[in-house]
């Protein structure tokens, strides 16, 4: 069956409206609506036999072209994949019509902004995915000022990517891409490169995500940081591979890499420790998961950075398997706050017999997250070092491996805090989070521990990406995964690891007798009589002795720094104003007899133009 | 096919039938008949342009007397265009009035109104100077006694400023036109049009273009001339303001456009102005950033888009012309969209003060949703119609070559940005407890404008093949204009 | 290959029973060092099967348990990705020095697990601190091994190991092929870090029994307590042979036991003089002079190289 993009994205406006307007008469019936409408958009995008096919069209000197390149089909699977699951996750919270109708929309520019394959539709439906993703983060009173930075950073992206395309208009005079025009330009470097940076909150560009991400409804937080922020990585490959790989050397290269990337590199490395300390630091779970999306993206850019085969392919993965583990920590985390109705850490504790299957699906992800076999986060993790490796560059290995130990700090926090521990008196009667939470988190899961087993699959993919701009593949089977300096068989280690912790796991059966189960009131104390458990919960500034040796450094605030910035311009603009619009007409009639004489004074000099 | 002196007639007969109906104590009968003869212009006037459109520029000669002996009318496809955007918004306001009553005296109010309407509509169709002037003359007494017709202490002084600086400003315009008539022996535009195309070197025709600059910028409200705006825009009554930011606005870059593109053919100083009104749009948005008072916001915000619209007049392509004419409009549109629903919220909470308004956009969702199109058009954001003004804009500048402006440009919209999304903030945030009804007049006259914003921003391409491309074409082949007098 | 999977399943078994004998030496020297008898050099051996023997199992719950076998079963795996000196390469041709640094997390990360659920507060801050004291070692030891890859062009343990390979002999020393001659400064950083990933003092503070009740054990008696002693002879075999492996050569049996047992020995040494650091002095002390040594040395070998 053939039909075209814009079909696709007509197809998806219409269900975001009958959604819509389902969900005004009955809320229930509305979600499984929209469950049930994104589980076929998902078909289609998936299933080969519905080819999906380009579309352009011309109005006045205006041409419009949108396609699906290997990159973008990669993107599209992802995306519309991770939808249906979001959307089940929704179904328990009963949000209104406009939720799902602006839900909807989110999705149609962002398989409009992938399948743009000029200048002026990829800008326009950026833009449209901004605008509808700030009205959906709005759509929770609490958010509201935390959407104002939202709106108001992807305004400032927007615009520099409008620039940016100009610029390029002008140098091409056409805004179709090409390209020769592109080499070797400072301005347009920057910026077509800054609002995907800002997309993907690297620093110094974060300052929307913390807030953003905790005000935000917890379900759509899970869309946000899953789905929204690869929409940075996607723009940026799409750009700086039209320039080639051959044009970014042209200023020079440090250590074999681009400066370009170089700089790319450092931009994400530093955002990956820096998010992962912010992280551990947090008090709130949504803050410590937005802090660890910050980290996560960090590596996305330092292997997009390196620009080599094993670099590409390492933010390619990490970015499937970010979007995936992070899908899931969101969903599982808003199943969690939908029970408790708290997002503070300090007010969780000891819920892993009250909500099993969440703590299990939160521990696959945290393996993920860290990138420990048997998982398909190690598999990421492996092509960004490898990758590191390969180039020799030392510093920037020391940095991201920093931040990688640091996220098993904040990943270990997070499991510790909400689940393991004594549990608290006032949570005595949680029960499991809703079913439409715990579904989708099963089914990521399961994609996690697959991929860790076969590695290979997903790296067939990005291989064909790769060939399809132009640089090697990696060498890779469906199990094993091997570069120029070494490799590792995934189905190999993860079975051995099952079966070796099977065999110990029948031994224990074996030889241990049945265990005597004592509460958790029943701890080494020295001797002490507890009274009140909940005093020996060890969960609110977990970290404090770190707090305490960098206190300093963490005082720093790129948010204050903006504030400073932002108070220069704002004192510019009133003097300004203060000056020439001040009220006094007597002030006025002199401003344009003045305006009017010099004038008349450079007509009589300069005897004009 | 109307005649074009009909466009002129009826509303002077409105405004004459209004003080006999208020002699036989019918005074209410006034605002039905602004509506009436509104409506009137407007069905008028689009007639017109399709006529234009098929049969070229029209030229009516009044009383019989030729030119360029003889008053006439030249009619062209943007000045059919003023015409509809001034009538559209006389009859939005006088819709508004019919349920929102303007305070007393009501049937002066109107006469002022219909004046506007009247002297607009002449300066946009006249082919004569003179008669430009004294339309120009009208407009400006209307415009004066419209602006200080609340009787607070704010109403009567912005009254009084926009008399000393719009007086300036007709002094100026008369002088330029005096010593143009005293080199070309004329007062027929297109007379004069030919003539300065051969004379440019004439200093006296120079002269008389500073004259002009400062005589018509201080109608068109550009930097360094329009210091009068933010007052009258704030004190006036809100539906007069809508008039006021929509339509009168464009008339007078429509008499600014008509004299230096038509007779002029260019302008002297062409870069400093420029580069000038480009600050200026700077400066007016910066100021928009820190104001208390919904309506000056606003105003400072028109400000800041006729910056634009002058700018892209001045870039001496076609396709500028085009970018400006639908910029134009759809500032035109938006203005008046914002103005009116001001004036429902100053109905509802009577005030205009921002941090008042914490939370209508929750306590009337509909006021709300318009409003917030209204500000996202305003914004630049797509898939409104501000977005294609915008690109429009910025590509005729690029071919242009010129980089500085640009950035100006989206420097500005970047300013814009922080304080229209601010008021979304406000209108969203928790706060007014008490409901409140917001009139269904402004929320009904939004709705009429919302709809055509939305029909702009579907079919932006097509608006601009068959209209605003082929005004622009007109308007940048001035030879059409002068041989049609002939 | 039939050899190497009979080793496979070999090497833990030759792993504990090494590892308890290092601990049992162990003792015995420190107590030496503190003018004590000590215990005998089997002692350890003796605990383990005394814990083991225990009857009564007292538990919080399944990932209580399944903690420790987490931790031990981590171990092994990891082990087995690690060759026994030049004799008995294992797996580790089937995955190299990124997969060992990532194994070696499962263990501490399982035992994590089940002392969390173990309700303790001490339980959680030795974790707590455990981790932070990974994020103290871990950038200049892979700032370590950043060099020793540099040098030899390979991820590969196995092929590090064959890298420096010699003729082995009783009477003639060949350990110029070392790494640890041609690469000083990273070795002396890798041996710091060593301090640190074995936990001994003075950096400790993961169990320090005198501050938090032995930290994650705190909860754990019995036959758990018996499988985590296991789990830290494996630990500590796996540590040494790791170095041994990459900087000392690998060798054949009769080198490797020494060697690992010296390399030990040197820890526990240091260990018995010194007291312990605060958790934050230990971060702080570990991301200051080792790193900056660890920063010269691949300088160092960048320029050795050329």
């Amino acid at each position: 069956m053939n039909f075209t993009i814009g079909h696709l994205i007509l197809v998806i406006v219409g269900a975001g409206i009958i959604t819509a307007i389902v969900t005004k008469f009955n809320r229930l019936s509305g979600s499984i609506t929209a469950l049930l409408l994104s589980i076929g958009i998902a078909f289609v995008c998936f299933y080969p036999a519905f080819h999906i096919l380009p579309i352009s069209f011309t109005t006045g000197d205006y041409t419009f072209i949108f396609n699906l390149s290997t990159l973008s089909r990669f993107f599209l699977m992802l995306f519309s994949g991770m939808f249906p699951l979001v959307i089940m996750a929704t179904v328990s919270t009963k949000p209104k019509a406009h939720y799902y109708f602006f839900f909807y929309l989110i999705l149609a520019s962002v398989i409009g902004t992938i399948s743009s394959q000029d200048l002026l539709s990829f800008f326009f439906f950026f833009e449209l995915m901004t605008l509808f993703s700030y009205l959906l983060v709005i759509y929770k009173k609490r958010a509201i000022k935390a959407g104002l930075v939202y709106i108001l950073m992807g305004i400032i992206g927007g615009l520099s990517l409008l620039l940016g395309i100009f610029y390029v208009f002008w140098l091409s005079k056409d805004f179709r891409i090409s390209v020769e025009i592109l080499k070797g330009s400072y301005a347009t470097l920057f910026l077509l490169s800054l609002p995907f940076l800002i997309k993907m909150a690297a620093m110094p560009v974060h300052i929307w995500a913390p807030d953003t991400y905790k005000e935000s409804e917890d379900v759509y937080t899970a869309f946000l940081s899953g789905v929204l922020s690869k929409l940075g990585i996607y723009g940026l490959i799409f750009f700086w591979f039209t320039w080639g790989i051959y044009g970014l050397s042209a200023w020079g290269k440090v250590f074999d890499v681009p400066v370009t990337g170089y700089i790319i590199a450092w931009i994400g490395a530093i955002t990956a420790f820096i998010g992962a300390v912010y992280a551990l630091l947090s008090e709130d779970v949504k803050k410590l998961l937005a802090y660890s999306s910050i980290s996560q993206l960090g590596y996305i850019l330092v292997g997009f950075g390196i620009m080599s085969s094993l670099g590409w392919a390492g933010a390619l993965y990490h970015t499937l398997t970010h979007t995936i583990f992070k899908t899931m920590l969101f969903i599982v985390v808003a199943g969690i706050i939908f029970r408790l109705n708290t997002t503070k850490l300090s007010e969780m504790g000891g819920l892993i017999k009250k909500m099993p299957v969440s703590f299990l699906t939160l521990l696959v992800g945290i393996i993920a997250l860290a990138g420990v076999p048997p998982t398909m986060g190690f598999a990421s993790k492996y092509l960004i070092y490898s990758a590191l490796f390969e180039k020799k560059l030392f510093l920037l290995t020391a940095v991201v491996f920093a931040a990688s130990t640091a996220a098993f700090l904040y990943a270990y926090r997070l499991i510790h805090n909400i689940f393991l521990g004594p549990l608290k008196t006032s949570l005595k009667n949680t029960k499991e989070a809703p079913l439409p939470f715990l579904i989708p988190s099963l089914i990521l899961s399961l994609f996690l521990v697959m991929f860790g087993f076969f590695p290979g699959v997903p790296l067939e993919w990005i291989n064909n990406i790769l060939m399809s701009l132009g640089m090697k593949s990696i060498a890779s089977t469906f199990t094993t995964i091997s570069t120029s300096l070494g490799g590792f068989n995934g189905l190999l280690s993860s079975s051995i690891f099952i079966s070796i912790f099977g065999i110990i796991f029948i031994l224990y059966l074996i030889l241990f007798p049945k265990a005597k189960w004592v509460n958790d009131k029943n701890t080494f104390t020295a001797g002490e009589v507890m009274h009140n458990t909940d005093l020996l919960t060890y969960s609110s500034h977990f970290y404090r002795f770190l707090e305490r040796e960098f206190g300093l450094l963490i005082k720093l605030s790129v948010k204050k720094l903006y504030d400073n910035i932002l108070g220069i311009f704002e004192w510019m603009f009133d003097v300004a104003r203060k000056l020439l619009y001040h009220g006094n007409v007597n002030g006025y009639v002199w401003a344009i007899i003045l305006v009017t004489l010099t004038f008349v004074i450079s007509f009589l000099i300069g005897g004009l133009r | 096919m109307v005649n074009p002196v009909l466009l002129i007639a009826v509303p002077l007969i409105g405004a004459f039938l209004i003080p006999l109906l208020s002699a036989v104590r019918l005074k209410v009968l006034s605002r039905y008949i602004v509506f009436i003869t509104s409506s009137f212009s407007l069905v008028s006037a689009i007639l017109l342009f399709y006529h234009v459109t098929y049969t070229g520029i029209l030229s009516v000669s009044i009383a019989g007397f030729k030119p360029p002996f003889g008053i006439n009318l030249e009619v062209t496809l943007l000045g059919c265009i003023i015409v509809v955007l001034l009538s559209l918004g006389v009859l939005i306001s006088s819709f508004y009035n019919l349920f929102i009553y303007p305070s007393e005296p009501e049937d002066k109010f109107n006469i002022a109104l219909i004046l506007l309407l009247l002297g607009g509509t002449g300066i946009s169709l006249t082919g004569d100077m003179f008669n430009m002037f004294v339309f120009l003359e009208i407009t400006s007494i209307a415009a004066y006694i419209l602006s200080a017709y609340k009787r607070n202490g704010t109403g009567e002084e912005a009254g009084l400023k926009y008399l000393f600086i719009g007086s300036i400003g007709s002094l100026f315009f008369l002088l330029g036109v005096i010593l143009l008539y005293t080199q070309a022996g004329s007062l027929n535009i297109a007379r004069l049009a030919q003539y300065s195309a051969s004379h440019l070197n004439n200093p006296v025709i120079l002269f008389s273009a500073i004259m002009f600059i400062v005589g018509l910028g201080i109608e068109a409200e550009i930097f360094p001339f329009n210091w009068w705006v933010p007052d009258v825009y704030q004190a006036a009554p809100d539906s007069i303001s809508s008039v006021f930011a929509g339509a009168i606005s464009k008339v007078g870059i429509y008499a600014f456009i008509r004299i230096f593109i038509t007779v002029f053919n260019g302008i002297p100083y062409y870069e400093a102005l420029i580069y000038l009104v480009l600050v200026g749009s700077l400066i007016a948005e910066g100021a928009a950033l820190f104001q208390k008072d919904i309506k000056r916001l606003f105003a400072y915000s028109s400000l800041g888009q006729i910056g634009f619209i002058v700018f892209a007049f001045l870039l001496k392509r076609a396709d500028g012309y085009s970018a400006g004419i639908f910029m134009l409009l759809n500032h035109a549109l938006v203005k008046m969209l914002i103005f009116i629903l001001i004036g429902g919220i100053f109905v509802a909470l009577s005030t205009t003060e921002i941090e008042k308004m914490k939370g209508i956009g929750r306590k009337s969702p509909i006021l709300g949703i318009l409003f917030t199109i209204g500000i996202l058009t305003l914004a630049g954001l797509p898939p409104f119609s501000g977005f294609y003004a915008k690109l429009f804009l910025l590509k005729a500048t690029f071919q242009h070559n010129y980089f500085i402006p640009a950035i100006i440009i989206i420097v500005a919209s970047l300013i814009e940005a922080f304080y229209l999304f601010r008021l979304i903030y406000i209108f969203y945030s928790p706060g007014h407890e008490k409901k409140h009804s917001f009139s269904t007049a402004s929320l009904a006259t939004g709705f009429i404008l919302i709809i055509l914003i939305l029909g702009m921003s579907i079919i932006p391409f097509h608006i601009k093949k068959q209209y605003t491309d082929k005004a622009a074409k007109s308007l940048f082949m001035r030879s059409l204009y002068i041989k049609e007098v002939k | 290959m039939n050899i190497n999977i009979l080793y496979a399943a070999l090497a833990p078994i030759v792993a504990i029973l090494l590892g308890l004998l290092y601990i049992g030496i162990g003792r015995k020297i420190i107590a030496r060092l503190q003018r004590r008898y000590g215990p005998p050099f089997y002692q350890q051996y003796i605990d383990t099967i005394k814990l083991l023997a225990k009857k009564t199992v007292s538990s919080h719950g399944v990932f209580f348990s399944l903690g420790p076998i987490m931790g031990l079963a981590g171990s092994m795996v990891t082990l087995l990705f690690i060759p026994f000196g030049s004799a008995a390469p294992l797996l580790s041709f089937h995955g190299d020095i990124i997969l060992v640094m990532y194994l070696v997390v499962i263990a501490p990360l399982g035992m994590a697990l089940g002392v969390g659920e173990g309700s303790n507060p001490n339980g959680s801050i030795g974790m707590a601190r455990g981790l932070t004291l990974m994020l103290a070692y871990e950038v200049p030891f892979v700032l370590a091994l950043f060099s020793v890859v540099l040098y030899t062009h390979t991820t590969s343990i196995a092929q590090i190991v064959q890298s420096q390979a010699g003729e082995w002999s009783l009477l003639k020393f060949h350990g110029f092929n070392w790494l640890t001659f041609a690469l000083p400064i990273s070795a002396i950083v890798a041996d710091i870090c060593l301090q640190g990933m074995l936990g001994e003092k003075p950096f400790d503070q993961v169990i320090a029994p005198h501050e938090i009740a032995s930290g994650p054990m705190v909860e754990y008696g019995g036959k758990y307590l018996g499988m985590m002693v296991i789990n830290h002879a494996l630990h500590i075999y796996i540590e040494t042979a790791l170095f041994v492996d990459i900087f000392l050569g690998g060798g054949p049996v009769w080198f490797f036991i020494p060697a690992t047992f010296s390399v030990f020995i040197l820890s526990l040494i240091i260990n018995g003089v010194l007291p312990r650091f605060r958790i934050g002095q230990a971060l702080k002390f570990y991301w200051g002079v080792p790193l900056i040594l660890a920063v010269i040395g691949i300088i160092y070998t960048m320029v050795v190289i050329k």
